[in-house]
């Protein structure tokens, strides 16, 4: 391949921002001597003028999500494929679970109010049974005696060290509890201390990312800043400062990722300040409205030489 | 008489026009650095009128110093001074208060950082910064700080506090007075107040009020709210997550989702959470006044002392068997009949003395003996 070639293949990477800087400085230096690749560069150009004057208004995280969907593809490309009988397709019906979970409240339901009382020695009075119990099904026995089948939830104490499997399983299951967002807190609180570990760690960024509960969330965060050097902990933080609506997440999540960046030696790299990291602040700029942040992400796209806009 | 007025509305006017300062290299950036003081009354306030990162601490003397200190990356000197851009510094003093505007005028990828040396005759510090952090790290006065977005940090403050972050931690280690305090978004956390404490987070974020001398009222949109100690009455509310007091006179407690856990001293509670448990704690000796405890979904458990005198109206909405589990033989709990809630139990502890209501939706009401 020659050399017009090669820079032809790369200019709509130079366009779209997308070349290291030693590549950049390679075709500008060809270019300067090369009228044929200066004119494909124009046709190029009025090729991406063209699409953008049908541009239309992307969401924020559109970049961000096209990503993260290219690596899905390839790695769906290289997972092996299986074949699945009818009969399993059966089995893993969500249908049957529905019905079976309806089923099961409709009898609950239905047996509690047909049999509030029934004689079995647990009253409002009671001390006894702090559970909840709920008639699951009766029958008539021989004798004239009664067959019955209570569902009982029981409270339960289990305690052990964060080491232990078991307290860890419960503890990263209270997490995710949709019903309490305190207890989630408090869970995300004793996890922080075991960020280390890969199954906690990815716990805290679920928690991120998806808990609806600012307050846990902002709790999550303190445990993931030890390690905001992992990629996956930035890409975490590249989603709340692009997704998240609460200005504190934003301004907690720039200044981690950029932590480091601008320091007095004035070294930018080696705090692993990636093109995804870039690639997120430009388009942080196209939407940001907090003052605070979009300064600091000025500032720093700056500092790495690289443009306020995306392509 | 109107020269003295015009001396008291503006006593100095001192602008300096805009000069270059010097800039030199560090490492990968240019920096340019300026700074001066000038002197200040004693019990003035001084205002500073600024944009970027404040940092405070305490001057001996009695001058107020200055420096800012600003940092780009930049091809040559030239192009670092154009990016500087100079700035504006006037000092104005007027009816006690004296103004130090501190306005660069730079491009917004300069680092701007000022730090201010005050001296312990000035009364109170006035921060604006339109954006940037604010550190105060000891003074003896009060201060009030307006940030359009940065985190506020204080640690020793001898009067009042007042500030506004527009995104952003807050963080009060002592203040000797009353506290007052909003962020847009951020956790919040007072470690001691010699004063009443105000703490609003408009859209969420976790607040901690380790112990404050007088009231504590706390709001947050979405997160938990922690008090420690209060010497007054608690007043909290959060849209989701719980609410925790370990001793208040008084507590008006209500989360939208969570828990709401409460040990009382004195005075009313009224609590109420719309999807979580109520645990509400009367001390020993406890001074109680009427209360109201609602549950929407969720269990109310209060453990009340053997020797405190209190009256009891319960009531359990839940339906198919509403519980009420209780430990004195004192309350009567009448039984829901077929697909008729309320269940009700109602009795005198100890004689009887404050009413305590209590209502549950959908759960179970424990009356505990302590």
């Amino acid at each position: 391949m020659n050399t017009c070639e090669k820079v032809r293949e790369q200019l709509s990477m130079l366009l779209y921002g997308e070349l290291s800087f030693d590549e950049e400085g390679a075709v500008d230096t060809h270019l300067e001597g090369c009228a044929e690749c200066r004119a494909a560069l124009e046709r190029e150009q009025e090729l991406h003028a063209a699409f953008d004057r049908v541009e239309i208004e992307p969401p924020a995280s559109v970049l961000w999500e096209s990503r993260q969907n290219l690596q899905r593809q390839i790695a769906a490309e290289h997972a092996p494929v299986y074949r699945v009988s009818w009969w399993d397709q059966f089995l893993d019906a969500r249908w049957l679970k529905s019905a079976g979970a309806l089923a099961l409240l409709s009898i609950g339901f239905f047996g509690a109010r047909m049999f509030p009382n029934l004689g079995l020695g647990f009253t409002g009075m009671s001390l006894v049974d702090p559970g909840a119990q709920r008639v699951r099904s009766v029958e008539s026995g021989p004798n004239g005696g009664v067959q019955i089948v209570l569902d009982e939830t029981r409270q339960r104490v289990v305690s052990g060290g964060l080491d232990d499997q078991n307290i860890r399983v419960l503890l990263l299951s209270a997490a995710k509890d949709p019903s309490d967002p305190g207890l989630r807190y408090e869970t995300v609180g004793i996890l922080n201390d075991r960020a280390q570990a890969t199954e906690v760690r990815d716990t805290l960024i679920y928690a991120l990312e998806h808990d609806e509960n600012a307050g846990v969330r902002l709790k999550a965060m303190d445990g993931l800043k030890p390690f905001v050097r992992q990629a996956e902990v930035r890409k975490a933080l590249a989603g709340v400062l692009l997704s998240d609506g609460n200005p504190g997440m934003r301004t907690q999540a720039i200044d981690l990722l950029t932590q480091g960046v601008g320091d007095s030696t004035g070294n930018t790299t080696s705090n692993g300040l990636d093109r995804d990291i870039i690639g997120t602040l430009q388009e942080l700029m196209n939407h940001e409205n907090n003052a605070y942040v979009r300064q600091r992400g000025e500032r720093v796209l700056q500092l790495v030489n690289a443009s306020r806009d995306t392509y | 008489m109107k020269l003295r007025i015009a001396n008291l509305v503006m006593a100095t006017a001192m602008v300096v026009a805009a000069q270059e300062p010097p800039v030199v290299r560090e490492g990968a950036y240019w920096v340019g650095s300026i700074g001066d003081s000038f002197g200040i009354a004693a019990h003035a306030r001084l205002q500073v009128n600024t944009r970027g990162n404040v940092t405070v601490r305490r001057e001996a003397g009695d001058q107020v110093t200055y420096r800012v200190r600003q940092r780009v990356r930049a091809a040559n000197e030239d192009q670092a001074r154009t990016l500087l851009g100079g700035g504006v510094k006037q000092v104005s003093s007027a009816r006690g208060r004296v103004v130090l505007e501190l306005q660069p005028i730079s491009a917004g990828m300069v680092k701007t950082d000022i730090e201010i040396g005050v001296p312990a005759q000035v009364s109170m510090v006035i921060v604006q910064t339109d954006l940037g952090g604010i550190n105060v790290a000891d003074f003896d006065g009060a201060v009030q700080l307006r940030t359009g977005g940065g985190d506020i940090q204080l640690g020793k403050i001898g009067g009042t506090v007042q500030c506004f972050s527009g995104a952003g931690e807050v963080i009060i280690e002592r203040a000797g007075g009353a506290i007052d305090c909003t962020t847009a978004g951020g956790n919040m956390a007072v470690r001691d107040a010699g004063g009443s404490v105000a703490l609003s987070n408009q859209m969420g974020g976790n607040i901690r009020v380790d112990k404050a001398a007088g009231d504590v009222r706390a709001h947050s949109a979405q997160g938990m709210i922690e008090v420690g100690q209060a010497g007054g009455a608690v007043f909290a509310d959060t849209q989701g997550g719980f609410i925790q007091v370990g001793s208040a006179r008084g507590v008006q407690a209500e989360s939208m989702a969570g828990t709401v856990r409460v040990k009382n001293d004195a005075g009313p509670m009224n609590l109420a959470a719309m999807a979580g448990n109520i645990l509400a704690e009367l001390l020993n000796g406890s001074r109680m006044q009427d209360s109201s405890l609602v549950a929407g979904t969720g269990d109310i458990t209060v453990l009340i002392p053997s020797n405190l005198a209190v009256s009891v109206m319960a009531r359990n909405s839940t339906g198919g068997t509403p519980r009420i589990v209780s430990d004195f033989p004192e309350i009567r709990v009448t039984p829901s009949k077929f697909f008729q809630a309320p269940m009700v139990g109602q009795g005198a502890i100890n004689g009887g003395g404050p009413v305590l209501n209590l209502n549950v939706s959908s759960g179970v009401i424990y009356l505990r003996r302590k």
